[in-house]
């Protein structure tokens, strides 16, 4: 295993084909790191984008006091699946292109290799961030034995779901906050002030950035899908053994382009809104383990109003009551309104929506399953501190 | 003489935006804790406050209402003010 004592701030940084947007990330990450931190670069990209990533970093780890490291994420999946029973471990797989919970999962193992006192999960398009006031807040929090995971206000383009999105959008339309005039994109931008109230033990946050501090004997493996975020947060916060608080810190996300949703992407998302609806509605005052309380989720039956098809409907039906300019009914189009109609249109949510929760249940478990061992796997830590290591720039 | 109008309350708005029965929200209810008050649900929730009410209710604004207390306290403001 890492030295781990002595590491202060463990940042991962996870990225896929973006280096436009990484190298600023980086760059605001070593702004504030010391000697006594790592930060490690999750680097899912395709092999060409991997080289120019790694020749941004090589420059960043020159003026950089912490050490930098670069990690392929295919290359520790197979390391591990070599030292594990599985030869294909169910954790590693995922349920659509977009399910990002195996590469989270990845650096959870990175986190239990390289102990540090706080460890920050970043997304490469996240911005103006500040890891040592994350550090100072975290420590703040720490209490005891309890786990502490702390999020922070995200504003710049929403990260919300495309169904979301596009009802906010045609709250703005019909507010007349919406001219010919508005750029398009700030359509989806969310400002964000200081509110002046301090934490607030808010349940969930995002991991787009977020900081925690759990024991790995406490660690729950990040669930299947969509909202995989949330979900992880609820899973721990249901015990009662990791507390869940929202910072005042504000960050911005700032992707390169706002997202044009597919037909698959509202699947995608539809499903995992699905299963957070049923799980707050559920687990409201739970305090049974996580995995009995997913065991006896599988076969609950969601409430009516909270199938996909009746949230699309209802959708559709603001958009058919709205006054849309030719312009701003092609951008939304364009953004996912298009995709919305033809998954309604095709039939397939109603054929599927009640099977999702269940299919979803047995999902999450098998991966928790396959995944929760590793943690505490003195050889799985080896491996993965071995490459840590080796990955340096 | 001078009519009387009751004033909206925050609790008949919020259930019907939400799709839910009256009876199931209470002063601690809050989104992402209550069947229904997601992400979606809130857009619906702050809609509906912006026409009862009729303001218009900016991000700032709407990121605080996140909570039954909080729109409680925003409607009081409201109807005092006559804002």
């Amino acid at each position: 295993m890492a030295e781990v004592d002595s590491v202060r701030v463990h940042a991962v940084i996870l990225t896929r084909d973006r280096p436009e947007v990484l190298e600023r990330s980086v760059d605001t990450a070593v702004m504030k790191m010391t000697p006594c931190d790592v930060l490690t670069v999750l680097d899912d990209s395709s092999l060409g984008v991997v080289e120019e990533n790694a020749a941004v970093l090589a420059t960043v780890a020159h003026k950089s006091p912490a050490m930098v490291t670069h990690l392929i994420p295919a290359r520790l999946y197979e390391e591990i699946a070599d030292v594990t029973v599985e030869s294909a471990p169910a954790w590693q797989s995922r349920t659509a292109p977009r399910d990002i919970a195996p590469l989270r999962n990845l650096a959870l193992l990175l986190s239990t290799a390289v102990r540090a006192r706080t460890t920050v999960l970043i997304d490469d398009d996240i911005c103006g961030f500040d890891l040592e006031m994350t550090h100072k807040h975290l420590k703040q929090l720490t209490r005891g034995s309890q786990g502490v995971i702390v999020g922070v206000e995200i504003g710049g383009q929403s990260e919300m779901d495309t169904l979301t999105r596009l009802r906010d959008a045609l709250r703005r339309v019909k507010l007349r906050q919406v001219t010919d005039e508005t750029p398009l994109d700030e359509l989806f931008s969310i400002t964000v002030g200081q509110d002046g109230v301090g934490d607030v033990d808010y349940g969930v946050v995002s991991a787009g950035y977020m900081a925690f501090n759990i024991h790995p004997t406490q660690v729950f493996a990040f669930p299947p899908g969509y909202n995989e975020d949330w979900l992880w947060c609820l899973m721990h916060n249901i015990s009662g053994r990791v507390r869940v608080v929202r910072s005042e810190q504000l960050v911005q996300h700032a992707p390169p382009r706002v997202r044009r949703s597919t037909y698959n992407d509202v699947l995608f998302e539809i499903a995992g809104d699905l299963v957070w609806d049923c799980l707050t509605e559920y687990l409201s005052g739970d305090k049974r383990p996580p995995i009995a309380a997913l065991c006896a989720l599988a076969c609950h039956t969601p409430s009516r109003e909270v199938l996909p098809t009746a949230r699309v409907g209802e959708l559709l039906e603001v958009v058919r009551k709205s006054t849309l300019t030719a312009r701003l009914h092609s951008y939304l189009n364009a953004c996912g309104l298009r995709a919305v109609e033809a998954v309604m249109r095709s039939g397939e949510l109603a054929t599927n929506e009640r099977m999702i929760l269940t299919e979803w249940c047995k999902d999450a478990i098998a991966k928790h399953k396959s995944f929760s061992g590793l943690p505490a796997n003195e050889t799985v830590q080896r491996v993965i501190a071995k490459m840590t290591v080796e990955g340096r720039k | 003489m001078t009519s009387r109008v009751a004033a909206p309350d925050p609790f008949d708005v919020v259930a019907k935006a939400l799709k839910c029965q009256k009876d199931t929200l209470s002063i601690e209810s809050a989104m992402y804790r209550d069947h229904g008050w997601d992400s979606f649900g809130h857009v619906n929730v702050i809609t509906a406050i912006e026409e009862v009410l009729k303001v218009s209710i900016g991000n700032d604004e709407m990121l605080k209402l996140r909570t039954m207390t909080a729109i409680r306290d925003f409607f009081d403001r409201h109807i005092q003010t006559g804002e």
